[in-house]
């Protein structure tokens, strides 16, 4: 395929692509994705290196294991995100002192209030996800923002928030539905998986 | 022992389990459940999708990170032993072990062309699909026997790559400013290697992590079915050996590579297109340390 090609292509073919071990192709899914998965990484641990390390692992599996994205249940960019957020909480909850600072920081961000537009101020799309985002109930966005920035874990969010581990459960699970129906009726995202 | 759930209590979980907000053990149980059940599957799979659009997308992929996944996709390069230079006369061949003779690329059923009678270049078809799982295992077995000639091929075939894709999917630009960059940096190792006759050069910086670049080349180019390969000389000085850097095109400018060894110096061939495995030929341009 060539490089012109691998530009329009979509991202299941450039998967098929980087099965045939085009590098052309992981380079093209690196622009478009390598960016928000840095960025991504950047925001949870914390640090410049670590981050990068974390998506140099996620951009290496890709290319070992293609196989493990399955575009019939999403895109591309949310299954490199989905892998950046996995790791990148497997570190920081692997460090200790870097987690006890984090929580630290949620805390402080949990007193003086969320800014979930702010990270997504900057996206071509940012219009219709803040007005998914003004959907959500205020704790169904801090217990969103607290596990999903803050690489907490719902008994942690629970506990910060001094609240018991069902409602926060609930309000994550809650939270994702309605923003997900919220996205779904703008077009952001599809309606199937 | 850990509680098992109900799956009223797992379903409850999804959400946060695709936000990575639960631990090991909740994470384990709920893998196990979503094996059995695929509409719970989509569940987390739209909850991702959802998050995903929360996540910041402002910022360029940073291109320095690009060069580290590429350097990283390679494998160890194939070695062949260098003779010590004449500094008196004309540089004497590159000198190497018995190398098998191998088929043309990875894929044992790849037509041959004309260029297969070339015999230490080994191109790899890169338009090969991947296998399955299960017949990765067949055809392994099968082709037991061509392994080792295979991953030389792909070695190979990856280091003729690189230098295309890294210029197609970078900016020059970024790469003309990572050399500069690099060759300010402290700890940096830098050679300027030199031909015996005809005054050809080119500049050799090694950064202490083992990522470095060819730069201020004045060789001359090539005919389009020939390319300049690098090669980093380890070992003892008086008897060298020679391990392939990179395979640099008919027209280097400015290159990165890896190369994570103890190099004393590096060396430039002249060689058949794609590059070769073992060289014959004398080093167009030579430096140390």
């Amino acid at each position: 395929m060539r490089i012109e090609d691998l530009r329009e292509a979509s991202d299941a073919k450039l998967v098929v692509a980087i099965g045939r071990y085009s590098q052309e192709a992981l380079a093209e899914a690196y622009r478009r994705h390598g960016g928000a998965a840095f960025g991504l990484a950047q925001r949870l641990v914390g640090d410049r290196s670590m981050a990068e390390e974390v998506v140099q692992e996620v951009f290496l599996r890709l290319w070992n294991d293609p196989d493990k994205f399955d575009p019939d249940r999403g895109t591309l960019r949310s299954y490199l995100l989905a892998q950046t957020h996995g790791r990148s909480v497997d570190l920081i909850r692997s460090e200790s002192s870097r987690r006890r600072r984090e929580e630290r920081e949620a805390r402080l961000n949990a007193e003086s209030g969320y800014d979930l537009e702010r990270e997504v101020i900057d996206m071509a799309v940012g219009d219709q996800i803040r007005n998914a985002l003004a959907t959500l109930a205020d704790g169904e966005r801090e217990a969103i923002e607290l596990a999903y920035f803050g690489g907490h874990t719902y008994r942690e969010v629970a506990a910060m928030l001094g609240q018991p581990e069902g409602t926060i459960k609930s309000r994550i699970r809650s939270g994702l539905t309605r923003l997900r129906s919220a996205l779904v009726e703008t077009g952001v995202v599809g309606s199937g998986a | 022992m850990a509680r098992e759930r109900t799956p009223a209590e797992i379903e409850e979980l999804l959400g946060a389990f695709a936000l990575d907000a639960v631990d090991a053990e909740e994470a384990e149980q709920i893998e196990r459940y979503l094996e059995a059940h695929p509409e719970a599957r989509d569940e987390v799979a739209q909850y991702r999708e959802t998050a995903s659009m929360l996540a910041f997308a402002g910022a360029d992929a940073p291109s320095g990170l690009w060069h580290s996944i590429v350097a990283s996709l390679e494998d160890e390069p194939p070695r062949l032993v260098l003779p010590a230079t004449d500094p008196t006369g004309d540089p004497p061949p590159l000198r190497m072990p018995e190398i098998p003779s191998r088929p043309r690329g990875v894929d044992p059923v790849a037509p041959a062309d004309d260029e297969s009678a070339v015999a230490p270049v080994v191109a790899i078809d890169t338009t090969r699909p991947r296998r399955s799982i299960a017949m990765r295992v067949m055809t392994g077995l099968a082709a037991a026997a061509l392994v080792l000639v295979a991953l030389l091929g792909l070695e190979i075939d990856r280091q003729g790559r690189q230098v295309a894709e890294l210029t197609s999917a970078l900016d020059r630009n970024a790469i003309e400013s990572a050399a500069a960059l690099a060759a300010r940096t402290p700890g940096v190792r830098t050679t300027e290697m030199r031909s015996q006759i005809g005054g050809r050069s080119a500049r050799v910086v090694l950064l202490p992590d083992g990522s470095g670049f060819v730069t201020d080349s004045n060789l001359e180019r090539l005919p389009a079915d020939r390319t300049y390969q690098l090669w980093a000389l380890v070992g003892d000085e008086g008897d060298p050996t020679a391990i392939s850097a990179g395979v640099l095109g008919n027209s280097p400018s400015t290159v990165p590579f890896r190369f994570s060894g103890s190099a004393f110096g590096f060396a430039i061939t002249d060689e058949v297109r794609p590059g070769v495995v073992s060289s014959s030929q004398a080093p167009v341009v030579v430096g140390t340390f």
